[in-house]
Protein backbone atom coordinates (compact mmCIF):
# COMPACT_ATOMS: atom_id res chain seq x y z
CA UNK A 1 0.00 0.00 0.00
CA UNK A 2 2.40 2.76 -1.27
CA UNK A 3 0.79 6.11 0.22
CA UNK A 4 3.79 8.47 -1.20
CA UNK A 5 3.87 12.11 -1.17
CA UNK A 6 4.14 11.82 -5.36
CA UNK A 7 0.98 10.05 -5.31
CA UNK A 8 -1.13 13.32 -4.77
CA UNK A 9 -0.15 15.96 -7.15
CA UNK A 10 -0.51 19.59 -5.31
CA UNK A 11 -0.90 18.06 -1.48
CA UNK A 12 0.93 19.54 0.86
CA UNK A 13 2.38 17.62 3.23
CA UNK A 14 1.71 18.91 7.02
CA UNK A 15 3.88 22.00 7.88
CA UNK A 16 7.00 20.78 10.07
CA UNK A 17 6.28 23.69 12.05
CA UNK A 18 4.01 22.54 14.66
CA UNK A 19 1.08 20.61 13.61
CA UNK A 20 -0.92 18.28 14.93
CA UNK A 21 -2.95 15.08 14.05
CA UNK A 22 -5.80 17.35 12.59
CA UNK A 23 -3.56 18.51 10.10
CA UNK A 24 -2.69 15.05 8.97
CA UNK A 25 -2.80 15.09 4.99
CA UNK A 26 -5.71 13.16 3.47
CA UNK A 27 -3.90 10.20 2.52
CA UNK A 28 -2.71 9.79 5.84
CA UNK A 29 -5.79 10.16 7.05
CA UNK A 30 -7.13 7.48 4.58
CA UNK A 31 -4.58 5.53 5.95
CA UNK A 32 -5.53 5.53 9.63
CA UNK A 33 -9.46 4.39 8.46
CA UNK A 34 -7.83 1.21 6.15
CA UNK A 35 -7.29 -0.33 10.13
CA UNK A 36 -10.93 0.68 11.36
CA UNK A 37 -14.45 -0.53 10.79
CA UNK A 38 -17.21 0.98 8.46
CA UNK A 39 -19.21 3.03 11.93
CA UNK A 40 -16.29 4.39 12.30
CA UNK A 41 -15.02 5.75 9.63
CA UNK A 42 -18.52 7.52 9.13
CA UNK A 43 -18.24 9.11 12.82
CA UNK A 44 -14.86 9.91 11.40
CA UNK A 45 -15.91 11.83 8.35
CA UNK A 46 -17.04 14.12 10.83
CA UNK A 47 -14.57 15.14 12.12
CA UNK A 48 -12.91 17.92 9.93
CA UNK A 49 -12.32 18.55 6.37
CA UNK A 50 -9.32 16.22 5.74
CA UNK A 51 -10.81 13.21 7.63
CA UNK A 52 -14.35 13.83 5.80
CA UNK A 53 -12.18 13.76 2.43
CA UNK A 54 -10.48 10.42 3.27
CA UNK A 55 -13.98 8.88 4.58
CA UNK A 56 -14.96 9.14 1.08
CA UNK A 57 -11.88 7.53 -0.49
CA UNK A 58 -12.44 4.66 -3.23
CA UNK A 59 -9.61 2.75 -1.78
CA UNK A 60 -10.82 2.85 1.50
CA UNK A 61 -13.53 1.34 0.86
CA UNK A 62 -12.56 -0.70 -1.50
CA UNK A 63 -10.76 -2.71 1.43
CA UNK A 64 -13.62 -3.12 3.10
CA UNK A 65 -16.35 -4.57 0.56
CA UNK A 66 -16.33 -8.49 -0.04
CA UNK A 67 -14.27 -9.19 -3.32
CA UNK A 68 -17.17 -9.98 -5.28
CA UNK A 69 -18.99 -7.01 -4.80
CA UNK A 70 -20.12 -6.87 -8.21
CA UNK A 71 -21.56 -10.13 -7.98
CA UNK A 72 -23.13 -8.63 -5.44
CA UNK A 73 -24.32 -5.36 -6.82
CA UNK A 74 -25.85 -7.94 -9.77
CA UNK A 75 -28.87 -8.34 -7.31
CA UNK A 76 -29.77 -5.02 -6.50
CA UNK A 77 -32.84 -3.86 -8.74
CA UNK A 78 -32.78 -0.93 -10.72
CA UNK A 79 -29.00 -0.27 -10.85
CA UNK A 80 -28.39 -0.63 -14.83
CA UNK A 81 -24.75 -1.83 -15.90
CA UNK A 82 -23.60 2.15 -16.39
CA UNK A 83 -24.95 3.25 -13.08
CA UNK A 84 -23.23 0.47 -10.92
CA UNK A 85 -20.03 1.59 -12.70
CA UNK A 86 -20.23 5.13 -11.50
CA UNK A 87 -20.86 4.48 -7.86
CA UNK A 88 -18.21 5.17 -5.55
CA UNK A 89 -17.04 2.25 -3.60
CA UNK A 90 -18.51 4.02 -0.18
CA UNK A 91 -21.94 4.67 -1.96
CA UNK A 92 -21.75 0.59 -2.60
CA UNK A 93 -20.83 -0.28 0.94
CA UNK A 94 -23.59 1.70 1.60
CA UNK A 95 -26.03 -0.24 -0.53
CA UNK A 96 -25.02 -3.56 0.44
CA UNK A 97 -25.85 -2.67 3.52
CA UNK A 98 -29.65 -2.58 3.34
CA UNK A 99 -31.48 -5.77 2.35
CA UNK A 100 -30.93 -6.83 -0.69
CA UNK A 101 -34.26 -8.35 -1.83
CA UNK A 102 -33.75 -11.29 -4.67
CA UNK A 103 -36.37 -14.32 -5.48
CA UNK A 104 -39.40 -11.88 -5.45
CA UNK A 105 -38.72 -10.64 -2.22
CA UNK A 106 -38.55 -14.10 -0.94
CA UNK A 107 -34.71 -13.84 0.10
CA UNK A 108 -32.67 -11.17 1.05
CA UNK A 109 -28.77 -10.74 1.89
CA UNK A 110 -27.20 -7.70 3.39
CA UNK A 111 -23.78 -6.97 4.63
CA UNK A 112 -22.86 -6.58 8.35
CA UNK A 113 -22.21 -2.81 8.57
CA UNK A 114 -19.29 -3.85 11.08
CA UNK A 115 -17.28 -6.37 9.83
CA UNK A 116 -18.33 -6.15 5.91
CA UNK A 117 -18.88 -10.11 5.81
CA UNK A 118 -22.58 -11.19 4.37
CA UNK A 119 -25.55 -12.39 6.00
CA UNK A 120 -28.59 -13.93 3.94
CA UNK A 121 -32.08 -14.94 4.90
CA UNK A 122 -34.70 -17.13 3.45
CA UNK A 123 -38.49 -16.79 4.50
CA UNK A 124 -40.21 -19.58 5.09
CA UNK A 125 -41.82 -18.64 1.34
CA UNK A 126 -38.55 -19.81 -0.40
CA UNK A 127 -38.53 -23.12 1.56
CA UNK A 128 -40.30 -26.27 0.59
CA UNK A 129 -42.61 -27.37 3.17
CA UNK A 130 -44.61 -30.33 2.98
CA UNK A 131 -48.27 -29.90 3.09
CA UNK A 132 -48.20 -26.25 2.82
CA UNK A 133 -51.05 -25.90 0.86
CA UNK A 134 -53.46 -27.47 3.12
CA UNK A 135 -55.03 -25.63 5.62
CA UNK A 136 -55.33 -28.30 7.73
CA UNK A 137 -51.90 -28.46 8.50
CA UNK A 138 -50.21 -24.70 8.04
CA UNK A 139 -51.54 -21.52 8.32
CA UNK A 140 -49.58 -18.10 7.13
CA UNK A 141 -49.34 -15.79 9.41
CA UNK A 142 -48.74 -12.34 9.71
CA UNK A 143 -46.45 -10.93 12.15
CA UNK A 144 -43.84 -7.90 12.94
CA UNK A 145 -41.17 -10.19 14.49
CA UNK A 146 -40.54 -11.58 11.39
CA UNK A 147 -37.64 -9.77 9.05
CA UNK A 148 -40.32 -11.13 5.90
CA UNK A 149 -43.97 -10.16 7.90
CA UNK A 150 -45.06 -13.36 7.62
CA UNK A 151 -44.75 -16.95 9.09
CA UNK A 152 -45.75 -20.73 8.61
CA UNK A 153 -47.63 -21.91 11.48
CA UNK A 154 -47.70 -25.58 12.01
CA UNK A 155 -51.35 -26.77 13.59
CA UNK A 156 -51.11 -29.99 12.68
CA UNK A 157 -48.92 -32.44 11.00
CA UNK A 158 -47.70 -36.19 11.15
CA UNK A 159 -44.81 -35.46 8.66
CA UNK A 160 -42.87 -32.41 9.16
CA UNK A 161 -40.63 -31.74 6.39
CA UNK A 162 -38.90 -28.30 5.29
CA UNK A 163 -36.68 -28.38 2.67
CA UNK A 164 -34.60 -25.30 1.14
CA UNK A 165 -31.60 -24.89 -1.24
CA UNK A 166 -29.36 -22.17 -1.85
CA UNK A 167 -27.19 -21.46 -5.03
CA UNK A 168 -24.83 -18.48 -4.24
CA UNK A 169 -21.67 -16.88 -4.71
CA UNK A 170 -20.56 -16.28 -0.83
CA UNK A 171 -17.88 -14.49 -0.03
CA UNK A 172 -14.77 -16.63 1.25
CA UNK A 173 -15.09 -17.16 4.76
CA UNK A 174 -17.08 -19.47 7.55
CA UNK A 175 -20.94 -19.84 7.83
CA UNK A 176 -23.38 -21.35 9.97
CA UNK A 177 -26.75 -22.01 9.14
CA UNK A 178 -30.26 -21.73 11.26
CA UNK A 179 -33.81 -22.11 11.23
CA UNK A 180 -35.59 -19.43 12.84
CA UNK A 181 -38.12 -21.44 14.84
CA UNK A 182 -41.26 -20.43 17.60
CA UNK A 183 -43.12 -22.76 19.78
CA UNK A 184 -46.30 -21.32 19.73
CA UNK A 185 -47.86 -18.42 18.90
CA UNK A 186 -47.11 -15.08 19.80
CA UNK A 187 -49.61 -11.75 19.70
CA UNK A 188 -49.72 -8.40 21.17
CA UNK A 189 -52.47 -7.51 23.61
CA UNK A 190 -52.27 -4.33 25.54
CA UNK A 191 -48.81 -3.33 23.99
CA UNK A 192 -47.62 -6.71 25.97
CA UNK A 193 -46.51 -9.64 24.28
CA UNK A 194 -48.31 -12.78 24.68
CA UNK A 195 -47.59 -16.28 23.87
CA UNK A 196 -50.14 -18.91 23.46
CA UNK A 197 -49.32 -22.30 23.90
CA UNK A 198 -51.88 -24.02 22.65
CA UNK A 199 -51.45 -26.37 19.45
CA UNK A 200 -48.05 -27.12 21.02
CA UNK A 201 -47.93 -30.60 21.11
CA UNK A 202 -45.67 -34.15 20.26
CA UNK A 203 -42.14 -32.17 20.00
CA UNK A 204 -41.26 -34.03 23.35
CA UNK A 205 -41.97 -37.64 21.67
CA UNK A 206 -39.34 -37.71 19.14
CA UNK A 207 -36.15 -35.15 18.30
CA UNK A 208 -36.43 -33.22 14.85
CA UNK A 209 -33.50 -33.79 12.59
CA UNK A 210 -31.75 -31.50 10.90
CA UNK A 211 -29.54 -32.39 7.82
CA UNK A 212 -27.28 -30.20 5.48
CA UNK A 213 -24.92 -30.86 2.46
CA UNK A 214 -23.24 -28.81 0.28
CA UNK A 215 -21.87 -28.56 -3.56
CA UNK A 216 -18.39 -29.31 -2.62
CA UNK A 217 -18.67 -32.11 -0.06
CA UNK A 218 -19.44 -30.72 3.09
CA UNK A 219 -22.22 -31.82 5.35
CA UNK A 220 -24.34 -32.07 8.83
CA UNK A 221 -26.36 -34.17 10.52
CA UNK A 222 -27.88 -33.50 14.26
CA UNK A 223 -30.72 -34.03 16.44
CA UNK A 224 -32.57 -32.24 18.94
CA UNK A 225 -36.02 -31.76 20.40
CA UNK A 226 -37.46 -28.16 20.08
CA UNK A 227 -37.94 -26.36 23.06
CA UNK A 228 -38.65 -23.03 24.92
CA UNK A 229 -42.01 -22.28 24.03
CA UNK A 230 -42.41 -18.56 23.12
CA UNK A 231 -38.74 -17.42 22.10
CA UNK A 232 -37.74 -17.36 18.77
CA UNK A 233 -34.65 -20.08 18.48
CA UNK A 234 -31.64 -20.63 15.70
CA UNK A 235 -31.43 -23.95 15.44
CA UNK A 236 -28.22 -24.27 14.30
CA UNK A 237 -27.88 -26.82 11.14
CA UNK A 238 -24.39 -26.71 9.81
CA UNK A 239 -21.36 -24.56 9.66
CA UNK A 240 -19.39 -24.49 5.68
CA UNK A 241 -16.96 -23.15 4.19
CA UNK A 242 -16.77 -20.97 1.08
CA UNK A 243 -13.43 -20.73 -0.13
CA UNK A 244 -13.73 -18.62 -3.24
CA UNK A 245 -15.64 -15.64 -3.75
CA UNK A 246 -15.92 -16.85 -7.45
CA UNK A 247 -17.26 -19.50 -7.05
CA UNK A 248 -20.98 -20.27 -6.35
CA UNK A 249 -21.92 -23.28 -3.65
CA UNK A 250 -24.49 -24.94 -3.32
CA UNK A 251 -26.55 -25.93 0.09
CA UNK A 252 -28.91 -28.11 0.58
CA UNK A 253 -30.71 -28.32 4.19
CA UNK A 254 -33.96 -29.71 5.34
CA UNK A 255 -35.32 -30.02 9.22
CA UNK A 256 -37.84 -32.95 9.27
CA UNK A 257 -39.76 -35.08 11.85
CA UNK A 258 -41.73 -37.53 10.08
CA UNK A 259 -42.62 -40.47 12.75
CA UNK A 260 -46.18 -40.96 11.38
CA UNK A 261 -47.15 -42.84 14.93
CA UNK A 262 -47.29 -39.12 16.36
CA UNK A 263 -48.80 -36.14 15.08
CA UNK A 264 -46.84 -32.31 16.08
CA UNK A 265 -47.85 -28.95 15.49
CA UNK A 266 -47.50 -25.34 17.49
CA UNK A 267 -44.91 -24.00 15.78
CA UNK A 268 -44.14 -21.02 14.01
CA UNK A 269 -41.12 -21.47 11.13
CA UNK A 270 -39.68 -17.91 10.39
CA UNK A 271 -36.78 -18.22 7.74
CA UNK A 272 -33.51 -20.06 7.21
CA UNK A 273 -30.34 -17.59 8.36
CA UNK A 274 -27.17 -17.74 7.28
CA UNK A 275 -24.87 -15.92 9.05
CA UNK A 276 -20.74 -15.56 9.54
CA UNK A 277 -20.08 -18.33 11.89
CA UNK A 278 -19.51 -16.56 15.29
CA UNK A 279 -22.80 -13.93 14.76
CA UNK A 280 -25.25 -15.24 16.90
CA UNK A 281 -27.71 -12.13 17.11
CA UNK A 282 -30.80 -14.62 18.84
CA UNK A 283 -30.20 -17.55 20.85
CA UNK A 284 -28.86 -20.45 19.23
CA UNK A 285 -29.56 -24.25 20.08
CA UNK A 286 -27.08 -26.83 19.01
CA UNK A 287 -28.23 -29.72 18.03
CA UNK A 288 -26.22 -33.38 19.09
CA UNK A 289 -24.26 -35.12 16.21
CA UNK B 1 37.59 -3.17 2.31
CA UNK B 2 37.85 -1.52 -0.72
CA UNK B 3 35.40 1.33 -1.10
CA UNK B 4 33.01 0.49 -3.97
CA UNK B 5 32.74 4.19 -5.09
CA UNK B 6 31.09 5.03 -7.84
CA UNK B 7 29.28 2.06 -8.43
CA UNK B 8 25.63 2.96 -6.34
CA UNK B 9 26.49 6.56 -5.49
CA UNK B 10 29.32 8.24 -3.51
CA UNK B 11 27.20 8.25 -0.26
CA UNK B 12 27.27 5.18 0.51
CA UNK B 13 30.20 4.36 2.22
CA UNK B 14 31.36 1.22 3.64
CA UNK B 15 32.13 0.28 7.26
CA UNK B 16 32.49 -2.98 8.90
CA UNK B 17 31.55 -4.49 5.45
CA UNK B 18 28.45 -2.78 5.24
CA UNK B 19 27.62 0.25 3.19
CA UNK B 20 26.01 3.03 4.89
CA UNK B 21 24.42 6.07 3.71
CA UNK B 22 24.39 9.77 5.77
CA UNK B 23 21.19 11.33 6.25
CA UNK B 24 21.04 14.84 7.22
CA UNK B 25 17.69 15.65 9.51
CA UNK B 26 16.01 19.74 8.91
CA UNK B 27 18.11 20.74 11.66
CA UNK B 28 21.34 19.95 10.44
CA UNK B 29 22.27 17.14 12.69
CA UNK B 30 23.67 13.77 10.42
CA UNK B 31 22.88 10.09 10.55
CA UNK B 32 23.99 7.25 9.41
CA UNK B 33 22.24 4.10 8.20
CA UNK B 34 23.18 1.00 6.86
CA UNK B 35 22.20 0.75 2.96
CA UNK B 36 20.15 -2.20 3.49
CA UNK B 37 17.85 -0.43 5.99
CA UNK B 38 17.94 3.13 3.84
CA UNK B 39 16.10 0.45 1.36
CA UNK B 40 13.19 0.48 3.27
CA UNK B 41 12.22 3.69 2.18
CA UNK B 42 11.31 3.95 -1.45
CA UNK B 43 12.12 7.61 -1.50
CA UNK B 44 15.87 6.84 -0.22
CA UNK B 45 16.24 3.60 -2.74
CA UNK B 46 15.54 5.98 -5.84
CA UNK B 47 17.86 8.30 -4.55
CA UNK B 48 20.53 6.05 -3.84
CA UNK B 49 20.06 4.56 -7.04
CA UNK B 50 19.90 7.98 -9.03
CA UNK B 51 23.23 8.09 -8.05
CA UNK B 52 23.37 9.58 -4.42
CA UNK B 53 24.92 12.73 -3.15
CA UNK B 54 28.44 12.87 -2.00
CA UNK B 55 28.21 14.58 1.14
CA UNK B 56 24.84 12.82 2.68
CA UNK B 57 21.39 12.97 1.83
CA UNK B 58 19.36 16.06 3.18
CA UNK B 59 15.76 15.56 4.49
CA UNK B 60 14.70 18.88 5.01
CA UNK B 61 11.09 17.87 6.17
CA UNK B 62 12.31 15.39 8.67
CA UNK B 63 13.40 16.79 12.50
CA UNK B 64 16.17 14.63 14.31
CA UNK B 65 14.08 13.40 16.90
CA UNK B 66 12.08 12.18 14.50
CA UNK B 67 14.51 10.92 11.64
CA UNK B 68 16.33 8.97 14.81
CA UNK B 69 13.23 6.82 14.99
CA UNK B 70 12.66 6.29 11.31
CA UNK B 71 16.17 4.89 11.20
CA UNK B 72 15.80 2.19 14.48
CA UNK B 73 12.34 1.18 12.95
CA UNK B 74 14.33 0.75 9.10
CA UNK B 75 17.52 -1.13 11.03
CA UNK B 76 15.35 -3.40 13.11
CA UNK B 77 12.97 -4.65 10.13
CA UNK B 78 16.53 -4.61 7.73
CA UNK B 79 18.36 -7.24 10.10
CA UNK B 80 15.06 -9.21 10.34
CA UNK B 81 14.32 -10.08 6.90
CA UNK B 82 18.21 -10.42 6.52
CA UNK B 83 17.67 -12.87 9.44
CA UNK B 84 14.76 -14.83 7.38
CA UNK B 85 16.82 -14.70 4.33
CA UNK B 86 19.60 -16.85 5.48
CA UNK B 87 18.07 -19.00 7.91
CA UNK B 88 18.20 -22.23 6.12
CA UNK B 89 15.45 -23.98 7.40
CA UNK B 90 12.87 -20.78 6.19
CA UNK B 91 14.19 -22.01 2.33
CA UNK B 92 13.10 -25.67 2.90
CA UNK B 93 9.55 -24.37 4.21
CA UNK B 94 9.71 -26.40 7.65
CA UNK B 95 9.84 -23.57 9.69
CA UNK B 96 6.67 -21.55 9.68
CA UNK B 97 6.49 -21.65 13.26
CA UNK B 98 9.64 -19.87 13.53
CA UNK B 99 8.87 -17.06 11.08
CA UNK B 100 5.58 -16.92 12.23
CA UNK B 101 7.11 -16.21 16.03
CA UNK B 102 10.05 -14.20 14.40
CA UNK B 103 7.18 -11.58 12.52
CA UNK B 104 5.21 -11.48 15.85
CA UNK B 105 8.22 -10.74 17.90
CA UNK B 106 8.68 -8.09 15.16
CA UNK B 107 5.17 -7.02 15.75
CA UNK B 108 5.33 -6.57 19.35
CA UNK B 109 8.44 -4.35 18.87
CA UNK B 110 6.78 -1.96 16.25
CA UNK B 111 3.81 -1.84 18.47
CA UNK B 112 6.63 -0.54 21.30
CA UNK B 113 7.96 1.71 19.49
CA UNK B 114 5.27 3.83 18.77
CA UNK B 115 2.97 3.17 22.15
CA UNK B 116 6.55 5.10 23.71
CA UNK B 117 5.34 8.44 21.38
CA UNK B 118 3.61 11.55 22.36
CA UNK B 119 0.82 12.70 20.33
CA UNK B 120 3.73 15.22 17.97
CA UNK B 121 5.76 12.54 17.73
CA UNK B 122 3.25 9.94 16.59
CA UNK B 123 2.39 12.73 14.23
CA UNK B 124 5.78 13.71 13.14
CA UNK B 125 6.80 10.41 12.21
CA UNK B 126 3.90 9.72 10.10
CA UNK B 127 4.42 12.38 8.19
CA UNK B 128 7.91 10.81 7.81
CA UNK B 129 6.90 7.28 7.04
CA UNK B 130 4.66 8.74 3.91
CA UNK B 131 7.49 11.09 2.88
CA UNK B 132 10.15 8.66 2.98
CA UNK B 133 7.33 6.05 1.60
CA UNK B 134 8.21 3.42 4.29
CA UNK B 135 5.03 1.21 4.23
CA UNK B 136 5.62 -0.83 7.10
CA UNK B 137 5.88 2.08 9.39
CA UNK B 138 3.08 4.45 7.73
CA UNK B 139 1.10 1.43 8.11
CA UNK B 140 2.11 0.76 12.20
CA UNK B 141 1.99 4.72 12.72
CA UNK B 142 -1.77 4.63 11.56
CA UNK B 143 -2.59 1.92 13.12
CA UNK B 144 -1.89 3.20 16.36
CA UNK B 145 -3.74 6.41 15.57
CA UNK B 146 -7.03 4.04 14.66
CA UNK B 147 -6.58 2.25 17.78
CA UNK B 148 -6.50 5.89 19.94
CA UNK B 149 -10.32 6.56 17.86
CA UNK B 150 -11.82 3.18 17.99
CA UNK B 151 -15.39 3.46 18.91
CA UNK B 152 -14.94 7.11 19.92
CA UNK B 153 -17.27 10.50 19.15
CA UNK B 154 -16.16 12.98 16.77
CA UNK B 155 -16.34 15.30 20.31
CA UNK B 156 -14.27 12.96 21.84
CA UNK B 157 -11.35 12.72 19.62
CA UNK B 158 -11.10 16.45 18.79
CA UNK B 159 -10.57 16.68 22.47
CA UNK B 160 -7.75 14.21 22.63
CA UNK B 161 -5.84 15.19 19.53
CA UNK B 162 -6.48 19.16 19.67
CA UNK B 163 -8.25 18.96 16.14
CA UNK B 164 -10.18 22.02 14.84
CA UNK B 165 -14.02 21.30 13.56
CA UNK B 166 -13.50 23.28 10.45
CA UNK B 167 -17.37 22.48 9.21
CA UNK B 168 -20.17 25.21 8.90
CA UNK B 169 -23.23 24.04 11.05
CA UNK B 170 -25.01 23.40 7.81
CA UNK B 171 -22.07 21.08 6.32
CA UNK B 172 -22.44 18.77 9.70
CA UNK B 173 -25.76 18.05 9.29
CA UNK B 174 -25.12 17.82 5.45
CA UNK B 175 -22.60 14.60 6.77
CA UNK B 176 -24.89 13.37 9.44
CA UNK B 177 -27.87 12.79 6.88
CA UNK B 178 -24.91 11.60 4.45
CA UNK B 179 -23.51 8.71 6.87
CA UNK B 180 -26.66 7.80 8.60
CA UNK B 181 -27.05 4.58 6.91
CA UNK B 182 -23.92 3.30 8.94
CA UNK B 183 -25.97 4.17 12.13
CA UNK B 184 -29.98 3.40 11.52
CA UNK B 185 -30.58 -0.32 12.83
Amino acid sequence: MGAGASDLAGMELGKVARAGLGELPDLCAAEVLLHLDAPDICRLARLNLAFRGAAAADFVWEAKLPKNYSYLLGFVAGAEEGERSDMGKKDIYARLAKPVPFDDGKREFWLEKSTGSISMALSSKALVITGIDDRRYWVQMPTTESRFHSVAFLQQIWWFEVVGEVDFCFPAGTYSLYFRLHLGKSSTRFGRRICSSERIHGWDRKPVRFQFSTSDGQHALSQCYLDEPGSWILYHVGDFVASNSEQPIKLKFSLAQIDCTHTKGGLCVDSVLIYPKGFEPERVIRAQK
Amino acid sequence: MAAEKGEKGAAAKEVAGERMVTLESSDGEEFHMSEAAAQLSTLLRHVIEGGGIDNGIPLPKVAARTLEKVIMYCEKHAKAAAKSDSDPSAAAGSSSDNTAAASEDLEKWDRKLVNGLSQDALFDLIVAADYLVIDGLLDATCRKVADMMKGKTPDEIRKIFNILNDFTKEEEEEMRREYAWAFDD
